[in-house]
């Protein structure tokens, strides 16, 4: 009889996490000539890494009882209604907008839009977000997001200094006015390119050269100041004026594109993304025309098809550090796209006449609060306002405190005593009464009197010179899908043309897109976590502080670290975090002096780029033939750097997917030398289980909780990045001014404008973890193992597998050579990768790291079968190709160059020489479960030469 | 004196090793070189500095190489004037047709003199398609202005970057 362990199954979520059941594992493994998992492990891993024992973790949990114990923590979060402003607000997420993108996998398991005729569908969210951007702000071009504000203020200082090459100045000016949370995140970025920041008032701009100058408008205080007078001034110095600022309140005010500024940021949260403790949210960077080259991070633009038709993609990527590297404009590779498209969303659900509403309504509300203050003699220090009132308290600081205590309410206190107070889309007329209480005690105050006055006077309390008179969101998308019938239909139409892994395997390499499993997305939304505010007090924040502690000794225990920070938010983020400490910590032992960083030729881009801002000079070390770390080049140029090197970066397994055997040695090697030695995480998931970085002698790592911990991708974010560090590096992480954290080093400034980065999500890789625990981690690590090296044996005998180990296998992925049927045939990795669409797949990481490749990672969720449906579909495309080789088809047309084929291309006459089965349905499964790219090949260079980054007229889809 | 030759062979082992000896055997220095190997061809470009005495059997060695399936041009050297200075940059855009040919039409269009091109096409990482990248030496005049340089590049297109080495 079975045992009640047994019928327990508390093994439940390792079997749903992994493709291949037990059956179909040792089919492969025979397939493979291998006994175990063990085995397996046994010639992939070196013996001299290999993990002794289990985790040091409880094992796999189930899903119901995960979720309990989860809802328990998030119980111990207190939800106040929020009143703390600071670029953070409430805000009612629309639900259609909720269950249908923030709740759906369609859209969060897609991933970033390389391919983009499988993405045309957040492409055109993507590209309503940057219009909705472009006409709030009053810029030319915007980009698709940016991590944080305060990061994206960081990005403007550096693009400032890049654009005004004339100006010789170092100093950037940050108004005193502007969040405490960007100014922290700006001096710590400002320190290692080397600028001073200087802070001051905006009236005393004038007295310092400067080659740039952020501006917040309205103040951090939320008085509204005309900036002209000082983007004029900056100007006149031949220096970049930076206005941070808020999209609501560019509902109501002049935008600062038509004052002349040069960049406009902010945050985009409170357009319908839950504040979430932190993020993740969406940047918005707008600027001027002439300065696209400089522009950080993604653009979406307007490109055509080959049939004519108008398509979207990527623009201007030769601008980042996937193709730039150390020149590249900045690390970002990640951007905030789920977040992005839905404030997006949000504007294009609400349109232009909800959102002045809104924008109005809680101006009225704030214009109410003041006035009903005043007429009890409360002073509100900021003359004008849109929607955040400063106030000198009569009463003592500690009652008002107590009553919003009892109240269940937080507002800003700041240093000086004073009361900030900002109203936010979810404040009713019932808040401000609540309020009066609170601050007044017993007054008498009537919200609709003091509202029938202010309708009276007709007046608003912003300056009168700077009230908006100009229309935005004038496109017909903000103006057609107000019904929710229509919205979810529009957001029904463009997912459709989005292929995410609730269609099929993505097999991208170095990309790890696993299973993002429902249980784990569950506790995002609950409001426990989602309506934190960053900067609420600790006493209410308890619940984050359970989950925060939780998952970096979970973290610790994987990579055997000694300290974690959390608040990296992306992959990029967490390297410069890493640096960071590095050079923090050599300074702090008297070797600031050593700034060359050693980085192999066949690393990310991110790595050479971040290292460029932090200062370091990037050497490159070689890679010998077999794909791994050239040694003797390695020693000879350490031995250059001698008393200089900082570090190495290094990426493990290798970023062509193999164990190297020398690794510990190529540690001992660097710090011999005096180096530290950083180990870039993206390969992390290969070495859950089996290995750990600070074992192998890493001093610090990152961790891409979006690759190996299960974060989705979102369709190019959000990410998270945090790091590990040894002890000796602790004292060098990140802390924060507004949040500091107790255990951290209090001269430590901040990465991320909160102390956790994207908190919200941390929950995801908190249950991924918890679900399946140190023997469920241990066997998808293993399970990925044995897919990569079974889709090897299917297709070795097609495709060259680049840089195997000397026994033949992989690691947890593979590089399939295309050159040589390149050569042969004319036929490139480009159409491959198209001709993978008609199929159903997307294709893997193309040409890196080595050009003229696919890399492909499949990962430990897909099954047998799915890996079959890949292989069987790369195999039929060799023998197309092998078709064309041979002359049955012509060069300049076949399958292979006409890919990928729409449903318009069935339409009509059909003068082809292959069939419009084999185009469409090219193997039996395929009409089964049939995608059908939007559009087909999209013309990269035609779109680049016509930069177009707005949304195009209707006009230009009806004349095709 | 200065001479600069142009080499053309079918590509084989031993041909810059064929060009050293004649040069040297008429106590030439060779100064700087470029040589390449393309579909099988092997293409290079030697500056030798010789002195003046022997420059014609120099030539003459060299231009019996053709006997040997090595054809040789041969033409006396220029000395750049000396108020040129030399910059160089780095150029990455989307490969297309004739790509080479508006860059150097944009260089020609400022006036500058073009020391050293070196251009690839590769397969750009992540989202394919192929890359155009040059390395390029310019002689500038004290007249001449590497920001004017940079603006003729960049009003090719918008997608070309230039990088100031």
């Amino acid at each position: 009889m079975t045992s009640l362990n047994e019928l327990e199954y508390r093994n439940a979520f390792i079997d749903r996490h992994n493709g291949p059941d037990d059956q179909q594992q040792q089919e492969m493994l025979n397939q493979i000539n291998v006994k175990d998992l063990n085995d397996l492990t046994g010639q992939i891993v070196p013996e001299d890494i290999l993990l002794s024992d289990g985790l040091a973790m409880e094992d796999a949990a189930p899903e119901a009882e995960t979720l309990t114990y989860l809802q328990a923590v998030a119980n111990q979060n207190e939800v106040f209604t929020s009143y703390i402003g600071m670029g953070y607000y409430d805000t009612h997420v629309p639900n259609v907008i909720l269950r249908n993108v923030l709740e759906n996998p369609g859209w969060y398991t897609a991933y970033t839009p390389y391919q983009p005729e499988i993405a045309q569908g957040r492409l055109q969210a993507l590209i309503n977000y940057q219009q909705m951007v472009i006409d709030l702000t009053g810029m030319e071009i915007a980009n698709a997001s940016l991590l944080d504000e305060a990061t994206a203020a960081a990005e403007a200082m550096a693009m400032a200094k890049r654009s005004v090459r004339k100006n010789k100045s170092n100093v950037f000016f940050v108004d005193t006015n502007a969040h405490p949370q960007t100014l922290d995140v700006l001096r710590t970025r400002a320190e290692y390119y080397g600028f001073e920041i200087v802070t001051g008032a905006l009236s005393e701009l004038s007295d310092h050269d400067v080659f740039g100058a952020l501006i917040q408008y309205p103040g951090s205080d939320g008085n509204v100041v005309d900036p002209e007078p000082f983007i004029q001034e900056l100007h006149r110095q031949n220096a970049m004026a930076i206005v941070a600022t808020d999209l609501m309140a560019l509902c109501l005010l002049k935008s600062p594109g038509s004052m002349g500024a040069d960049v406009v940021l902010g945050n985009s949260q409170r357009f319908g993304v839950p504040m979430g403790f932190g993020g993740p949210h969406a940047a918005f960077f707008a600027t001027r025309e002439n300065h696209k080259r400089s522009i950080p991070g993604r653009i979406i633009g307007v490109s055509k098809d080959t049939a004519g038709k108008p398509a979207l993609r990527m623009a201007l990527q030769t601008r980042e550090q996937h193709i730039r590297r150390e020149k590249a404009t900045s690390n970002i590779c990640t951007a905030q796209v789920l977040l992005a498209n839905m404030a997006g969303f949000y504007a294009v659900y609400h349109g232009p006449e909800g959102l002045k509403r809104i924008a109005e309504r809680i101006h009225r509300l704030t214009g109410i609060l003041a006035e009903g203050l005043e007429a009890k003699g409360v002073r509100v220090v900021n003359s004008h306002f849109f929607d955040t009132l400063t106030i000198d308290p009569l009463h003592n600081l500690e009652l008002i405190q107590e009553r919003a205590k009892a109240k269940r309410v937080n507002f800003r206190i700041t240093k000086n005593g004073r009361i900030g107070l900002s109203v936010d889309e979810t404040t009713t007329r019932e808040d401000i009464d609540e309020l009066y209480d609170i601050l007044l005690g017993d007054h008498e105050l009537s919200v609709d009197s003091i509202d029938q006055g202010l309708e009276k006077q007709n007046t608003t309390f912003l300056p009168e010179n700077l009230e908006r008179t100009d229309a935005y969101l004038t496109h017909p998308v903000f103006n057609s899908h107000h019904s929710e019938t229509k919205m979810l239909r529009y957001l029904k139409m463009l997912e459709n043309r989005d292929l995410a892994l609730n269609h099929s395997m993505i097999a991208l390499g170095s990309c790890t897109m696993k299973l993002n499993a429902t249980a784990q997305m569950i506790p995002v939304t609950w409001e426990k976590f989602g309506r934190m505010h960053p900067f609420a007090p600790s006493s209410q924040t308890q619940g984050y502080a359970t989950l925060v502690d939780e998952l970096q000794a979970m973290l610790k225990s994987i990579t055997g670290f000694d300290a974690i920070s959390l608040q990296p938010n992306s992959g990029a983020q967490g390297e410069y975090a890493g640096l960071l400490a590095i050079r923090k910590y050599q300074e702090a032992n008297g070797e600031g002096h050593r700034n060359i960083c050693l980085i192999p030729q066949s690393a990310h881009g991110t790595n050479p780029a971040s290292a460029q801002m932090m200062g370091l000079k990037v050497i490159v070390v070689k890679t010998d033939e077999h794909g791994n770390v050239d040694q003797a080049d390695l020693q000879e140029k350490a031995e250059q750097a001698g008393e200089n090197l900082s570090c190495l970066m290094i990426t493990y397994p290798s970023t062509h997917g193999v164990y190297e055997e020398g690794i510990r040695h190529i540690c001992q090697v660097v710090h011999d030398f005096g180096g530290q030695v950083y180990m870039d995480g993206a390969n992390l998931n290969a070495q859950v289980g089996l290995t750990r970085p600070a074992d192998i002698g890493a001093d610090v790592s990152h961790m891409n909780l979006h690759k190996t911990f299960a974060i989705p991708h979102g369709g190019g974010g959000p990410g998270m990045g945090p790091i590990g560090v040894g002890a000796h590096l602790a004292p060098y992480l990140p802390n924060h001014s507004i949040t500091p954290i107790e255990e951290r080093n209090p001269l430590m400034g901040a990465v991320s404008a909160s102390a956790y980065g994207s908190a919200s999500i941390l929950t995801i890789s908190w249950m991924y973890i918890r679900l399946l625990g140190a023997n469920g981690l241990r066997h998808s690590t293993q399970t990925a193992l044995l897919n990569a090296n079974y889709l090897v044996s299917r297709l070795q005998d097609y495709y060259p597998i680049l840089y195997t180990a000397a026994n033949g296998r992989v690691a947890h992925e593979c590089i399939l050579d295309l050159r040589p049927l390149k050569a042969q045939t004319g036929i490139t990795e480009v159409d491959i990768a198209k001709r993978l669409m008609d199929y159903g797949f997307h294709a893997p990481t193309m040409s890196f790291p080595v050009a003229g490749t696919f890399m492909v990672e499949p990962t430990e969720s897909e099954s047998k079968d799915e890996l079959d449906r890949f292989a069987d579909a790369m195999i039929a495309i060799y023998h197309e190709i092998q078709n064309v080789g041979s002359g049955a088809w012509p060069a300049e047309d076949n399958p292979l160059v006409n890919a990928p084929h729409t449903q318009n291309d069935l339409i009509g006459e059909w003068s082809h020489p292959y069939s419009r089965e084999t185009a469409v349905f090219p193997l039996n499964w395929v009409a089964e479960n049939k995608f059908w790219p939007a559009v087909n090949r999209i013309d990269d260079v035609w779109g680049d030469r016509n930069l177009f980054c707005a949304c195009p007229t209707t006009d230009s889809y009806a004349e095709n | 004196m200065e001479l600069i030759l142009t080499i053309m062979a079918d590509d084989r082992p031993g041909i810059a090793e064929r060009l050293a000896r004649e040069i040297e055997a008429q106590q030439g220095n060779w100064l700087e070189s470029r040589m390449a190997t393309m579909a099988g061809k092997f293409a290079g470009i030697v500056r030798v500095e010789i002195a003046g005495q022997k420059s014609d059997s120099l030539k003459q060695a060299l231009l019996d190489l053709k006997a040997d399936g090595v054809s040789v041009q041969v033409e006396s050297g220029e000395t750049t004037p000396s108020d040129v200075t030399r910059h160089c940059i780095e150029v990455v855009g989307n490969d297309r047709p004739g790509i080479v040919h508006e860059v150097t039409t944009a260089l020609a269009s400022v006036g500058v003199n073009v020391i050293d091109l070196n251009t690839s096409i590769e397969p750009a990482s992540m989202s394919g398609g192929e890359l155009f990248k040059a390395t390029i030496e310019l002689g500038l005049t004290p007249e001449q202005s590497m920001d004017s340089v940079v603006t003729a590049l960049e009003k090719l297109s918008p997608d070309l970057m230039v990088d100031q080495g």
